[in-house]
């Protein structure tokens, strides 16, 4: 049985697996590190946003506004400012996110603001927040023209997906090293069982994120059919499949039917469920359209089934269930999405996002070290150019983002373009961080200064939020905001564990060059 | 089951089942339980089965807390928090018994 074993997994392919590998992880493991760090932070998009936009702690509502026509309606024609509207959403008030959120476009630009739930118009918020900055930068980079940041992280997830799989090939005793993680010894082997801990034991989590990452994207990054059956327009291949429906302007003025009884009707043919969007589109036309999305909280798939009222007579007109491949893929969708409202689900998908980053960095650190042997103490560029991504990959990255929010309770609220400031302070800060390490990467990269930097910045963040918005620990706790709490915790919890990695960096003796020798393969 | 016992007694559940797993690999036996000998063929056994019956408890506690879809993927995931800590208990409790 150990013969037919050994058989099936031959030296030979795990050498042929062993350098696509290597090569994966060192040149893509900077920006899987992005992926992995965004996403992670994404799952608490909400939560983020809430510490980021003070005023929109305006305490938890228990359902959605008593009347759209009464508290929607109002808001809209304050956001137009007089100007006529073209289309308007409203994204109603939920356990995670108190506020309103509206987006209007009217015949000059656009307008966009959040309101309470009974139709109060909220100071403009000055930033991009989780949502609109950490999240895109997750699955787009912020690269959005020509879908370039698209392309760029699917082509990441691919080769993710194929480190994953190459990685349990080339893996010797899978079995035998199930739970092995030796935190003594040689550090480079303590590196190794750390890389095949978390990619052994939280493989089925990175699978599916990895597979469903890329399933969302499908259309996107394979247009082939799209290109075919509807001339590259992805747009329209999108209403098909999920069963839009939409109409021309007449250029005929009508007034809006009342919204409140599509709601009743809505929620009638959903059999139960919550309205989360109300979209208006041609307002005040003739051909007006209005569509309601359902809730997503209390299933996986991302499946909205949106109802299609007419917007002048309130008749329901399109209601139509996706078919059974489009259903598939609102459910895969729905796996990586994870907007149901299902808190130890929610911790989980975080902290096993930041174990593939520890599968990532692991991977980056693991290959440092045996590098070394080739490089000697004074290593050569190649080597100093991973070291430098790898660790503005990681405590750069924390910096950055770090940074980001600090300007953010920093910032005064008047100033012009306040978000793309932040953002802007995010790259700087990043780019400045990268540099530093590339500049001071010796023998090691700066890690011990820059995890020093990630402590401050994280503390600096609890202060700050306290000082410019008065809210402390044990208020949040007594208001039961556990959003604030929450994300103050673990800004806390991240200074704590960056402030005892710094002290035990700068503790550390120079790398072990005698044990260097002792390494033959090249991993 | 109460809902307070639910989660405590899922991610129990799959602790305890990764714990026998992890006691009947022969290294981790080695250095946790007896250093002279492998453990006997019938406890490896005997861990093994209540390895999968752990596991097929927790499951039903997902499932039946939560619902098959969600209960599901609460339980694959369940598993490899469980598998995580267990690898930190070994680690913990062999670095104490080496000293």
């Amino acid at each position: 049985m150990t013969a037919k074993k050994r058989k099936l997994i031959s030296p030979a392919l795990r050498a042929a697996m062993l350098w696509p590998h290597t090569w994966a992880g060192v040149t893509l493991g900077g920006l899987l590190m992005l992926i992995f760090f965004m996403g992670s932070l994404a799952v608490f998009a909400s939560e983020i946003d809430r510490w980021m936009m003070p005023a929109t702690r305006v305490g938890a509502v228990e359902t959605g506004p008593a009347s759209l026509d009464h508290a929607v309606l109002p808001a809209v024609e304050k956001l137009a400012a007089g100007r006529a509207v073209r289309d308007w959403y409203v994204q109603l008030p939920d356990e995670r996110r108190p506020v309103m959120a509206l987006q209007v476009r009217t015949e000059a630009g656009n307008a966009g603001g959040m309101a309470t739930s009974d139709g109060q118009l909220l100071p403009p918020v000055g930033t991009l927040g989780g949502t609109y900055f950490f999240y895109p930068l997750h699955y787009s980079l912020h690269l959005r023209a020509g879908f370039i940041g698209y392309w760029i992280v699917c082509f990441a997830s691919v080769a993710m997906l194929a480190g994953l799989i190459s990685g349990v090939v080339i893996h010797a005793r899978i079995f035998k090293d199930f739970f092995t993680f030796r935190s003594w010894g040689q550090f480079r082997r303590s590196l190794l069982d750390l890389h095949n801990l978390t990619g052994v034991l939280v493989l089925p989590f990175h699978l599916m994120i990895t597979i469903t990452g890329i399933v969302i994207v499908l259309p996107i990054v394979l247009p082939a059919g799209v290109q075919a059956l509807y001339g590259g327009d992805v747009r329209r291949f999108y209403d098909d499949a999920l069963r839009n429906y939409s109409r021309p302007r007449s250029g005929v003025a009508a007034p809006l039917a009342p919204l409140d009884p599509m709601v009743a009707e809505a929620r009638r043919l959903w059999g139960g469920g919550e309205p989360a969007v109300v979209f208006v589109y041609n307002a005040g036309d003739a051909a007006s359209v209005v569509r309601i999305n359902r809730a997503l909280r209390d299933r996986i798939s991302l499946d909205v089934q949106p109802v299609y009222f007419d917007g002048v007579t309130g008749q329901v007109l399109k209601y139509q269930r996706p078919g059974p491949v489009v259903a598939t893929h609102r459910v895969l969708s729905g796996l990586h999405f994870a907007a149901f409202d299902h808190w130890p689900l929610r911790w989980l998908y975080f902290l096993f996002g930041l174990s593939g980053c520890v599968l990532i960095g692991t991977g980056m650190l693991y290959w440092m070290e045996k590098r070394r042997v080739a490089h000697g103490v004074k290593p050569g560029v190649g080597w100093r150019s991973v070291a430098a991504i790898a660790c503005g990959s990681t405590s750069g990255m924390l910096i950055a983002t770090l940074a980001m929010m600090a300007a953010n309770r920093l910032l005064p609220a008047g100033i012009p373009s306040r978000e793309l400031v932040e953002a802007g302070l995010f790259f700087l800060i990043w780019i400045g961080s990268a540099v530093h390490a590339a500049i001071r990467t010796r023998t090691d990269p700066p890690w011990s200064e820059q995890c020093t930097a990630v402590a401050l910045l994280a503390a600096a963040c609890v202060v700050l939020n306290w000082i410019t918005t008065g809210e402390h620990p044990i208020r949040a706790v007594a208001s039961a905001d556990w959003a604030v709490l929450g994300v103050d915790a673990v800004l806390a919890l991240t200074a704590f564990a960056a402030w005892r990695v710094s002290r035990r960096l700068a503790q550390r003796p120079g790398p072990d060059l005698s044990t260097l020798a002792k390494v033959t393969d090249h991993a | 089951m109460p809902d307070a016992l639910m989660l405590p007694g899922l991610f129990g559940l799959c602790y305890f089942a990764f714990a026998a797993l992890a006691l009947s690999v022969e290294r981790h036996w080695r250095d946790l339980v007896d250093s002279r000998r492998a453990p006997p063929r019938r406890t490896v056994f005997r861990l093994r089965l209540a390895a999968l019956l752990c596991l097929a408890a927790a499951l039903s506690v997902a499932v039946r807390h939560d619902g098959t879809s969600f209960g599901l993927l609460l339980w694959a995931l369940a598993l490899s928090a469980g598998a995580l800590a267990v690898a930190a208990t070994v680690t913990w409790r062999t670095r104490a018994a080496r000293g």
